[in-house]
């Protein structure tokens, strides 16, 4: 003879509640890795955002140059930096470097970025507006490095038409919800110093 | 009526504790992945910063070399910024005449040294 018996409540009772501790602590991983990762897509954006801001930056400091000798054009205060450069440009299917006048300035939580090519980079009143290039920016404080008798030296601001600074220090820091603090020193034209002696 | 011949067989208790085995295992290593995906992205937002270190001393002796001044930096140089500790060597080479530049940056990151090295050449 076959016995057949069911669970009795007690039994049952006992089985729930393991499948309940269990399921919890699987709930408990899972949250737990999914929370991460949304910590860490968070940061990662920010990284992102402040490679893109850096990189360019970098770029357009590094392929800067002087207007004439009486007037560079490069102008910088504690929050904004303005100066000559080359940037791609798309012509037809080509791509070209095209002269401009390039301005990063901070405008609320956003960076701007405005980029003036050909003609219109000398004319203010050409009508570009600048570009929206980062959001959620904290603070960003561009430092100018200079030399004076072989000492290294450093002010906010940079009012020369006459010279270049050595170096320009930028302080980024980018606000979503956490707190990113970024830096970088962009030394500018610094292999072509040489070609005038 | 129809009459069904069934025959009733349950899972035994090894079969159970197999297939739980089995199941445990897989949602082990799908945790797992999930919390590893997350250290290497964290990782990644490490190297950022690393290679912007890296480049900022590059940068730097890029400078120097166009000032010439390469043959007047220090052989071997080290230092720490944040959890970041560098090592920069400049030997000359001498059949190429060229000062090889070997800059190396490393980190901690959980319990395991994290890093990387980038060289380049500079002239005097």
């Amino acid at each position: 003879m076959k016995k057949s018996r069911s669970f009795t409540l007690i039994e049952l009772l006992i089985a729930s509640s393991i499948f309940a501790l269990v399921l919890v602590a699987l709930y408990a991983a899972f949250s737990s890795g999914v929370f991460g990762y949304r910590n860490i897509q968070e940061r990662i954006s920010a990284y992102q955002q402040a490679r893109l801001v850096l990189e360019h930056l970098d770029r357009d400091l590094r392929n800067s140059f002087a207007y004439s000798p009486a007037d560079t054009k490069f102008s910088g205060q504690g929050d904004k930096v303005s100066f000559l450069s080359l940037v791609d440009d798309y012509r037809g299917n080509e791509i070209i470097s095209a002269f401009a006048f390039i301005s990063y300035y901070l405008e609320g939580d956003k960076l701007m970025r405005l980029c003036r090519k050909d003609q219109e980079s000398l004319d203010p009143d050409s009508g570009i507006k600048a570009d929206e290039f980062a959001f959620g920016v904290g603070k960003i404080a561009f430092t100018y490095i200079y030399q004076d008798k072989e000492v290294t030296k450093e002010k906010d601001s940079w009012d020369d038409p006459k010279s270049f600074p050595l170096a320009v220090k930028v302080d980024l820091t980018l606000k979503i919800k956490d707190v990113y603090a970024f830096e970088r020193t962009i030394y500018i034209n610094a292999g072509y110093r040489t070609e005038s002696e | 009526m129809l009459r069904y011949r069934v025959r009733i067989k349950a899972f035994t208790l090894l079969e159970l504790i197999t297939a739980v085995a089995i199941l445990s295992v897989g949602i082990v290593v799908v945790l797992q992945a999930i919390s590893y995906s997350v250290r290497v992205a964290g990782l990644s937002c490490d190297f950022v910063r690393a290679a912007f270190l890296a480049e900022d001393k590059l940068q730097e002796l890029e400078y120097k070399e166009g000032e010439r001044r390469i043959s007047g930096e220090a052989k071997e140089a080290q230092g720490d910024e944040d959890k970041f500790a560098w090592k920069q060597a400049i030997v000359l080479d001498d059949t190429l005449n060229l000062y090889k530049l070997d800059f190396a940056v490393s980190w901690k990151s959980q319990n395991r040294q994290e890093g990387f090295k980038v060289g380049t050449y500079l002239k005097e």
